[in-house]
């Protein structure tokens, strides 16, 4: 395939001084330098960051220049924007329509989720750029959704990169059973106070059978380094997202969990053995349920191991940073997947 | 139960492509009203859809009729507002009328000012996507679901043909203004079609598709057509004229209103027309049709055109090109 200049817009995490060195942006920047692509960064809340101008507030004005003179020294064949929310509706019209040329894409991860948290705002962040962009990619799967238009709109897994999710938790015996972490947004980084997290009524009947590394619950989370140290701890994970579960939605974090070895368990209705065999992922349908299962892998290690293994080789081999990051380009200049794996949605 | 109030003061095609709204408004909940402003043109037309309750014509130049309006609006405290043809006119007007939500599709961002003030979700009807695509977005800001299939003709009875018989299975050939240099936009490339290649296109016509030719036009007059009946047809009754060649085999249907038209498309086999209201109504119907388009504006025949799957495009040039790329055409 022709490798293309591509501008990625989207936020870097510059000025969180490596606090989330792990994020999916820079997952799947990682994935189009490693296919090959020549790529050019514009982190674009760390430019709108670095100067602050009070005729120029929120740095709107700085950031469409940023990206137009980005655009004219570079000339990008596509360009790729994550959640770039701080340029409004006419800004992205008025690029697309100086650029007529250039290919236009967005990926979203946060959920678009009816019953799920922060809809109405997901939706019109996600809506911004949608009108504009000649693919569209989100973390939910489009048939679950009836806003989106499937010849638009694609699914796509969180990104598992070889470089980042380098631990094997199966290899060892951990101190710990279960990892689970959870936050009030990783760009805030601590808990809100008053705020009500639906996740943590079922954070309270987690079975007392069970050893756990708990953090967003009571204790700060964790971030960097010191999140991989943590769960590094742990054979087990329990992903949790916010909001009723929706199909293939996830938060980020289950690339974390299968990627690093750990065995994990997640909601039956998030529909995920879509993707993976019951002895590669562990699925429960209520507490109950997950209780009984935490007890009997913490008892049959062996079998816990296997899984987790199983699990995390699929999940290197199926959600691969380097495949979606191909899966975009290719989509995005209509070009031929030849590869078939079980979240496309051609 | 919401109140809808729709501008849409442009052409038929463009009325007709707005079904998919108020279809999808109809589909949220039957008891839905919905409203239309539209030119005095477009009112008869309108008047024959079930699902619309109320019609405004709307005309700059008669300030009785807009104060009048403008009363009636107001009194009815709709819901939503939606301004779909983009016209600064509608725009203008809006501002000054009662609604919860004010919602515009716009061609252009201006008069940004009055966008923000009176407006509560405003976007652009851009060509970068088609315009179903477009509808669909704002089917979304509505909270509405777009259908899939597009049905224009719910609620919509066609008018039975009177040349039936004679139109059954027959080629539509729709020759309006869009045919004829200075009738239109000055810079489209023309088909110089006059009285004296109008033979060579009819020979073309007959050959590749080995059917009856109906002629159609407009309610516009056209000096050139008139040339062409004189020259060729002899009358049969007000609007029907028979070839003095071919007979009943070509006829001349002369200034037939828009439902006329929409009848006869129905009980026609294929369909070659200018794109415009009659590809949409062709589309709808499920008639084969070629429709003409400038070359030059592809996109925005495209934007069109691109969800209409048995419409085929055929560009604007000289009668002879035109005739070469009909030939070419496969269904």
């Amino acid at each position: 395939m022709k490798k293309f200049k591509i501008l990625h817009i989207a936020d870097l995490h510059i000025r969180h001084n490596a606090r989330l060195f792990y994020s999916t942006g820079k997952k799947l920047n990682n994935g189009f330098i490693l296919n090959g692509h020549n790529v050019v960064n514009i982190s674009d809340r760390d430019v709108t960051n670095q100067n602050k101008n009070i005729f120029d507030i929120g740095s709107r004005k700085l950031l469409y220049k940023t990206i137009k003179h980005n655009i004219e020294n570079f000339k990008p064949d596509l360009i790729i924007m994550g959640h770039v929310d701080r340029l409004n509706y006419e800004t992205f019209y008025n690029l697309k329509k100086r650029y007529s040329s250039i290919r236009f894409s967005q990926w979203f991860l946060d959920p678009l989720n009816k019953n799920g948290p922060d809809f109405q705002k997901n939706k019109d962040r996600f809506y911004l750029k949608y009108q504009f962009c000649d693919s569209n990619f989100i973390t939910t799967a489009v048939d679950a959704l009836d806003f989106v238009s499937p010849n638009k709109t694609f699914f796509i897994p969180n990104p598992i990169d070889s470089s980042i999710d380098i631990y094997r938790n199966y290899e060892s015996n951990k101190p710990i059973d279960l990892f689970l972490a959870i936050s009030h947004g990783q760009h805030r980084g601590t808990l809100k106070h008053d705020f009500i997290d639906d996740r943590v009524n079922l954070i309270k009947k987690i079975s007392n059978k069970i050893s756990s590394n708990i953090f967003g619950y009571k204790k700060n989370p964790v971030w960097g380094q010191k999140f991989f140290d943590e769960l590094n701890n742990c054979s087990m994970a329990l992903n949790l997202s916010r909001g009723k579960p929706i199909k293939h939605y996830s938060s980020d974090r289950i690339a974390s969990l299968m990627g690093n070895g750990l065995l994990t368990f997640i909601h039956e209705d998030y529909k995920y053995s879509d993707f993976f065999n019951l002895d590669e992922l562990v699925t429960f349908k209520n507490i109950n349920d997950l209780n009984k299962k935490l007890v009997f892998f913490k008892k049959n290690i062996k079998l816990q191991k296997k899984i987790a293994k199983k699990g995390c080789e699929k999940a290197h081999k199926i959600f691969d940073n380097k495949i979606i990051a191909d899966f975009i380009v290719r989509k995005t200049m209509q070009i031929k997947f030849n590869n078939k794996y079980s979240w496309f949605n051609e | 139960m919401n109140k809808y109030l729709i501008f849409r003061t442009d052409r038929i095609g463009d009325f007709i492509f707005s079904r998919v709204l108020t279809q999808a408004i109809k589909k949220k909940n039957s008891k839905n009203i919905i409203d239309i402003v539209c030119s005095k043109y477009n009112h008869d037309y309108i008047k024959k859809y079930k699902d619309i309750r109320n019609i405004y014509p709307f005309d700059k130049y008669d300030p009785l009729l807009l104060v009048k309006n403008f009363l009636k609006i107001n009194n009815e405290n709709y819901d939503y507002i939606i301004i779909l043809d983009g016209k600064r006119r509608s725009l203008f007007y809006s501002i000054f009328l009662k609604s919860k939500y004010k919602i515009a599709v716009l061609k252009d961002f201006r008069p940004s000012i009055f966008l923000r003030l009176f407006f509560d979700k405003y976007f652009i009807n851009t060509e970068f996507n088609d315009q179903y695509y477009n509808f669909s977005i704002l089917c979304n800001y509505l909270h509405l679901v777009i259908p899939n299939k597009i049905n224009y003709f719910e609620s919509h009875v066609i008018l039975k043909d009177k040349y039936k018989t004679l139109t059954k299975g027959a080629l539509m050939l729709h020759l309006d203004e869009k045919w004829f240099e200075e009738l239109y936009h000055h810079d489209y490339k023309y088909m110089n079609l006059n009285y004296q290649n109008f033979n060579f296109l009819i020979k073309n016509i007959f050959k590749k598709f080995k059917k009856n030719i109906i002629i159609t036009t407009g309610t516009r007059k056209i000096k050139e057509l008139d040339k062409i009946i004189n020259l060729y047809f002899q009358k049969k009754n007000d609007n029907l004229y028979y070839s003095k060649k071919y007979f009943k085999k070509l006829i001349f249907i002369q200034k037939s209103s828009f439902l006329e038209l929409e009848s006869i498309a129905k009980n026609c086999k294929i369909i070659i027309c200018c794109e415009g209201a009659i590809s949409h109504v062709s589309h709808a119907l499920k008639v084969n049709t070629i429709a003409l388009v400038n070359k030059n504006n592809l996109e925005t025949a495209l934007y069109w055109t691109n969800h209409m799957d048995q419409v085929r495009l055929v560009y604007r040039d000289k009668l002879k090109e035109v005739c070469r790329q009909i030939n070419k055409v496969q269904f």
